[in-house]
This record gives structure tokens, sequence and C-alpha cells, in this order.
């Protein structure tokens, strides 16, 4: 019984330490890059700079909120990427086409949910490992959205764009901003983001959803046994994930004003890491919202923070990696201890 | 008792990280007899055996064989030094001959060519003193029947020269015909002054093969002698610690009608064809061997696995053939997995999550779960069943054998089923938390609820059911009172089939 309750005890401090440690490791990390740019002058914390680097990380953050519960769930999803170029490509097509921003943005949002439909749809119907129907759907969204928009850009030649909803979803507020009042303090897709995290962390620890989302991941044969309804659960995780990669598409037709069939790419790596670096645990039945945003606050600044000290491009690839295993690590020696 | 030892082993001792495995066990087993090695499931056998096979080291303790001092440094050690282990689990390759598994990795030949006369030809000679001609050196192993297939491994052993063989369960999956077979070779090795160490639950069996004994409980040795001196109740006695009227509580509970028919039901393999009736307030026990598809009926009933043919129907629901868990869960069924690890419980998850995982209806509005409403309702459980924890919120994998079996238990007990599908709800669980699972099954029979109670522990089948029936390979015998029934009759049944037996 003592034993036991070490043991518990131990695992809850882990668990804590886990998030402490990479809130930590995030405060560290901005410490240093603020520390090592004024050196040369520049200033890290700069409003600019930290505008900058929020805005970049919706995106990727939009993503992670939705692999997380993925991931929750012990499924993967690799076509995040090329799902949000999908969608870009069909908001600026949309546009083109006459249709208007709000059914434009619609249309994203629901090209992403399609497409998580289409990969929860395969992997319970057909009993395929999430991996392989993510890595087919990767493929055939990026084709998709290349036939769409004829494998070139489509710009966004909107009447009025600098002035649109839709353009200052992504435009810093500021004293060149007009439109932007200044306590708005970040872009307002920044604050999308804020609410949708703090959305589905709420579903995720609070509803019976979520807890069915962690009991499918933790182990899919007892949540069957207890009468959870594993596929429809399943597609319905997918789904809700795919609306969070469309909304990114949609951001980044914002940011870009255009649709690139080719952009997005590989952002699906940069999404998981964030999740596992944030104590996503690809076994299923562990992570969290919170630990995924600072997972991805992380990658955001080194990627800022080293061009900026004159890193060169391999040496944060190089970074990235080494963080990313360091993560795992981590997570597999807690795992043996939970043992 | 002037013969002399073969192997001894005195104060083995292992731990696995914080639980302790083998605390201080001694073991004396003699050439040419059958020494019974006897305990529950997590007594300890499997650890002391493998720590004598090599498989394991031992932290503490000493053995010796014949006469020389022995601390295997592996499984391959362990065999050159004469003990061998025949596992449940046969371990040969099935493509091979029967010649080549015998002698695999001790292949006769020189300069890594197999010299093929020389390798017949002993072979052969250890299939004849086993008195088995009818198998060839040539067969090929998968081709032969599961008992064919374990004198295989048997003449392996003697053609190591094995001083000690250990048989771990060798008739769990064997006929009555074949345990018969089986029980001649062990008469064999004894002749070739073999030390044979038994391994079963099956305590008949026990009692008619071997000639000691030695009771493990909680990883220590609590009793060992000679068979003709013990009663089966003391043996009893000596494994679970306490006498066979406190280890089976009897709670008083009327029996009323029907509650649950099965109508000639079909799985995919098993079972082929099972009718039961289980009565309002009735323990209904179902025996029979490991495969046999009592396990399979559980689960097709619950909608776990696919119904092939029959039907399903419950007291004022009606036809439930095929109906998913879910629905099964709300029609009043409740399954409780042999398999808490794999497949009954969310290890890394809390109690209370465990437990309110098939409705967490009484605690959530919307969809949206009230916290403090969801622990006060595990905790008010936790109480009830006496869930030794720190808190509703602990998470489950820090828990022992026996909590974690009662938190799944807790489970059908918050979701309020009326028709409990127990599959082997004792397996590894201390013996203390046994008696309290028994009692509880008394006391949900006394408040109406039915019990379908698998177990391969026929003792508690015995001692806590009201009727039992035998599955055979798929075929579901009729149920029969308890007090009509012995183990060696219900045995003869599980291996025999219900019409050879009567």
């Amino acid at each position: 019984m003592t034993n036991s309750e070490q043991k518990r005890i131990v695992q809850r401090f882990a668990k804590r330490l886990r998030t402490l440690g990479i809130t930590l490791s995030l405060l560290i990390l901005v410490g240093v890059f603020t520390v090592w740019t004024g050196v040369r002058d520049i200033d890290f914390l700069a409003t600019r700079n930290v505008q900058n680097m929020t805005g970049q990380s919706v995106i990727i953050g939009l993503g992670a909120v939705g692999m997380t519960m993925i991931i929750i769930s012990g499924g993967i999803d690799l076509s995040a990427g090329s799902v949000m170029a999908l969608s870009m490509v069909v908001t600026a097509f949309s546009i083109q086409a006459g249709l208007g921003l709000w059914v434009g943005a619609l249309l994203g949002v629901l090209t992403g949910a399609a497409s998580g439909f289409v990969n929860g749809l395969m992997i319970t119907a057909f009993r395929l490992v999430p991996f392989i129907v993510t890595l087919g759907m990767m493929s055939m969204a990026r084709g998709l959205a290349k036939l769409v928009a004829e494998s070139q850009h489509i710009n966004v030649t909107y009447p009025g764009w600098h002035d649109s909803w839709l353009a200052l979803m992504t435009v810093n507020p500021g004293p060149k901003s007009e439109h932007l009042p200044s306590w708005l303090l970040f872009a307002p897709s920044v604050w999308v983001l804020i609410v949708v995290a703090t959305l589905m962390a709420l579903v995720l620890k609070k509803t019976v959803f979520g807890r069915h989302v962690f009991a499918i991941g933790s182990n899919e044969l007892t949540a069957r046994l207890c009468g959870v309804r594993v596929p429809l659960t399943k597609v319905f995780i997918y789904t809700l994930s795919g609306v969070f990669t469309g909304l990114a598409g949609v951001v980044f037709c914002s940011r870009q004003q255009q649709g690139d069939p080719t952009a997005a790419l590989a952002y699906e790596l940069d999404i998981i890491a964030a999740v596992v670096i944030g104590g996503g645990s690809l076994r299923g039945g562990e992570g969290s919202i919170f630990g995924s945003l600072v997972g991805v606050l992380i990658i955001v600044v080194l990627r800022t923070g080293l061009p900026m000290v004159n890193a060169p491009a391999p040496v944060q690839e190089l970074l990235i990696g080494i963080i990313i295993v360091v993560a795992v690590i981590i997570d597999q020696l807690q795992h043996r201890q939970a043992d | 008792m002037s013969a002399p030892i073969a192997l001894e082993m005195s104060g083995i001792e292992k731990r696995f990280g914080a639980t302790t495995a083998l605390d201080g066990v001694d073991l004396q087993a003699r050439p040419g007899e059958v020494h019974a090695l006897i305990g529950e499931n997590g007594a300890g056998k499997s650890t002391l055996m493998k720590v004598l096979a090599g498989a394991l080291r031992a932290d503490a303790g000493s053995m010796q064989l014949e006469g020389r001092a022995y601390a295997p440094t592996g499984p391959a050690h362990a065999r050159d030094a004469g003990v061998a282990m025949i596992y449940q689990e046969l371990t040969l390759a099935p493509h091979m001959s029967v010649a080549d598994n015998v002698l695999l990795g001790i292949e006769c030949g020189r300069r890594g060519i197999v010299d093929a006369r020389a390798t017949g030809a002993k072979v052969k000679e250890a299939l004849a003193v086993l008195h088995h001609t009818e198998i060839s050196p040539d067969d090929t192993v998968k081709r032969l029947s599961i008992s064919a297939q374990q004198l295989v491994e048997v003449a392996r052993a003697l053609v190591a020269d094995a001083r000690v063989i250990i048989l771990d369960e060798p008739t769990s999956s064997l006929t009555q015909k074949d345990t018969v077979r089986l029980f001649e070779v062990i008469h064999r090795l004894k002749e070739r002054g073999v030390a044979v160490i038994y391994i079963s639950h099956f305590l008949e069996e026990v009692e008619e093969i071997s000639d000691h004994f030695t009771v493990l409980r909680d990883g220590r040795s609590v009793g060992s002698g000679r068979m003709a001196d013990a009663s089966l109740d003391q043996i009893i006695e000596l494994m679970v610690g306490r006498s066979v009227e406190e280890m089976f509580p009897r709670i008083p509970h009327e029996i009323g009608g029907p509650v649950l028919a099965l109508n000639d039901l079909a799985g995919r393999k098993t079972p082929h064809h099972a009718n039961l009736s289980l009565r309002r307030g009735e323990i209904l026990g179902v025996a029979g061997l490991v495969g046999a598809g009592r396990t399979e009926m559980l689960r097709a009933v619950f909608g776990l696995d696919p119904i092939v043919r029959g039907q399903v129907t419950l007291a004022g629901i009606g036809d439930i053939t095929g109906a998913s868990p879910s629905q099964a869960i709300r029609s009043g069924l409740g399954y409780l997995s042999e398999n808490r690890k794999d497949e009954g419980l969310l290890l890394n998850l809390s109690i209370a999550d465990n437990v309110t995982l098939s409705d967490y209806r009484p605690v959530s509005r919307r969809g949206w779960i009230s916290q403090p409403k969801h622990v006060a309702k595990v905790a008010h459980l936790v109480d009830a069943l006496r869930i030794k924890t720190s808190s509703p919120t602990a998470r489950v994998d820090g828990l022992s054998g026996g909590n974690q079996q009662k938190v799944a238990l807790a489970r059908l007990l918050h979701q309020n089923a009326d028709v409990l599908l127990l599959d082997e709800p004792t397996r590894g669980v201390d013996v203390g938390s046994k008696v309290q699972i028994y009692e509880l099954m008394g006391q949900l029979a006394a408040q109406g609820k039915s019990i379908l109670f698998v177990s391969s522990y026929l003792p508690e089948l015995l001692g806590v059911a009201d009727r039992i029936c035998v599955m055979n390979r798929g075929e579901l015998s009729p149920p029969q009172p308890a007090s009509e029934l012995s183990e060696e009759s219900i045995m003869r049944m599980a291996t025999l089939g219900g019409e050879e037996a009567s």
C-alpha cells in the first residue's frame, strides 16, 4: 500500500514536472535568445518579433490542437500539412470564383473536416492503421490541391482585401494598422487559436467525449468492452481535427493572400514534434493541449531565434531533431518508472 | 527416505522491483520420484521454475544438483547441467521433423554437417524408452497431435540426459486419454531415475501422479511432505492459508425464475452448441479447459464476438442476440474480462475513469462531467468494495492485482448490471481479496442479481456456484447442482465430454 502510494505520488509529480519542465525550457530558451540577440543589438522581445512569432505559431498551433486529440486517442495524422494546403487552395479558389470571403473560409474549413472524415472512415471501416491511411491522405490532399490550383499559386484579388476581415485575421495590431485596436495585442488569428485551444482543453478534460478519447488511446479493447462506440468516436475525432486543420489553411490563405498548393510542406512533422515535446505519448492515452502549445512555441522560438543569431539552417534542423529525441527519451524514462 | 537428493533448492529469493516474488523457498526433489509443486496463480511457482531452468537469476539462496553447487547462468547452461523445462506453451519448431526438434542445439555430426543416421538412431532410442515408437523421427512436428508434440519435448529432455525434468501444467490442453498416456511416460521417466517436478492446478491429478509435494503461497514454501500422508483439503488449506469453510463464505440467496437464456448459441469458432438458463439470484459456474470456448461464449453474449447461430434472450427485454456491447450494458449485462491488464482496465487512467467509463450519465449533464459528483460516486464504491487506495483519482496501475480486480468489479456495480458475466474473476488475486470477491458474489446473488461464473479453479467453482455446467470443445453440458459434483467428475466431463462420462 505505501508502495503504491509512493508510486502514485511519483507519477503525479512526474506529470507535473513534465509540464513545468517544458514551460521552464521555453522560458530559458527565450532568455537565451534575448541575451544572445542582445549582444548583436537585436531586441528578441520587441513587440514586432513577439507578434511575428505568435502569428507563426497559429498555423502549427491549430494543427497541434487536433493532433493532440488524435495522438491521445492512439492515432496519428500525417496528412495535416497537405490538408492545410488543400484548404488554403480551396479558400482562395472559392474567393476568386466570386463566392465571397465567408463562403470561401467556410469551404476551406469544410475541406479540412471532409479530409478528416475520410481519414476516420477509412481507419474504422477497413480497420487500417492511421499511419498508412493518413500517409495516403497526405499524398491525395497534396495532389488534389495541385489539381485545383493547376499547380500554380491562386492569388486572391478580392476588392478591398487589405481592409477585409479575412486579411485582418493575420494582421498585427499597432500604429500602422488602423482597423485593429492596439489593446488586442496580437493578431485576431492568435485569439482564435487561444479560444479553440481553451475550448478543446476543457472538452478533453471535462466531457464524456474527452474521457472516451483518453480511454480509446489508453486501451481500445477496454473502451469497447465498456460500451464506448469506438468507430463513431474515432471518425468524430478525425473530423473535428480536420476542422482545425481546415481553419489553419484559411489562416494561411489570410497570411499569404493566395492559395499555394505547395504550402505547409511537412508541417505535420513540426506539429507531431510539438505534441510529443509537450508530453503527448505516441502510445496513446496521454497528452495535453497546454503542453502541445508550449511545444509549438518552443519550435517557433527556435525557428525564429536561430536565424537571428546567424545560425545556419542545417543547425536549426539538427537542434530541433535533438529536442524531439530528448523529449521521446524523457517520455520513455517516465514510462519505465511507471512500470 | 535414504534416497539421495537430485535437486535441492534452499532459501531462494527473487524480487521484481518492489514486489517480492520468492521469499525464501525450499524444495527437495529425489531421483525416480515425482515432486508436485502446488500453489495458486501468483504464488511463485513459475518464477521458482524459471530460476531452476536458468531463465531468471535468484537474488539469494542456493541450489544443488546431485550434490554439486548449481547456479545456472542461462537456459543453455541449465540444459547442459541436466535440467530440462517443458513449458505449457510448447517450444517446438513446427515445420521441422521430430528428429530435428529433439536434437535442436545438440545436433550430431561434425563441422556443422548433421549426421542423419546417428541423429535418427538417437531419437528412435529416446522414443523407445518412452514406449512411443509410433512416432517416427521423420514426422513433421506440426502434423502431430498436441500430446505427441509434448512427447517430442520429453524426448528432447531425455536425449539431453536431463536429471531433472519440469512439467508445467502438462495436462491443461490434453484429453483424459492423453493424460493417461502422459502419466505412463512419467512412470518411464521415474524408472530411469529422473526427478520430475510436476506443476498442475488439478489437485486430483496431482494426488494421483506425485510422490512428494511442496506448496507455495505468496512466494514462500508453506508445506511439503509425502502425498500419501496428506488429504486434498489439507493441501487446499495450505494453498490458501485458511480452512475451506472460511475460504468460501456461503451467503444464503434465493433462486428465482429464468433471467438469461442461451438457445443453441454458436460463435465463429467456439462455442458450437451452448444452451443454458441462468436464473434470478443464481451463481451458475462454467468449468472447462482453457480454450474450450467458455470465454468465447461470454464474449458472444456480451456482443464482443460475433454470433453465428442461436439466440440470447433476457427476461423483460427479449431477444438481444447480436447486441453491441453498449446495447448489452444498457440491457443490464455486465462483463468482467479474464484479462484485466490487456482488456479489462485502462491502466494509465484513474480509478474514477475506470469505474464510470461504461456509464457517465449519473455523473454528467449534457456531456459535461461534474468532477465532484464523479469522485464522490466512485469514492462510495471504493469504500464498499474495500479498495485500498489513497484516492479515487489514483492511477490503476499503482494498485495490487486484487485491488485492480475490485476496480473492474466496481464498474459492473456502477452500471448496475443485473446479469454479471464474470470470466476468471479471481485470477491473479491475493487470497484475502478472493474471499471478498466470493462474498461480493454471494451478496449480489442475495440482491437478486444473476451471475455466470467462468473459472478454471475447481475448488472455487465447487465452493461458490449453485450449479455448474462444463464446456468441452465448444459443447456445453447441462448444468448440475454443485453439491453433486467433484473436481474429478468435472475434470472427466471437461476432457471426455458429458456423454462418455456418464
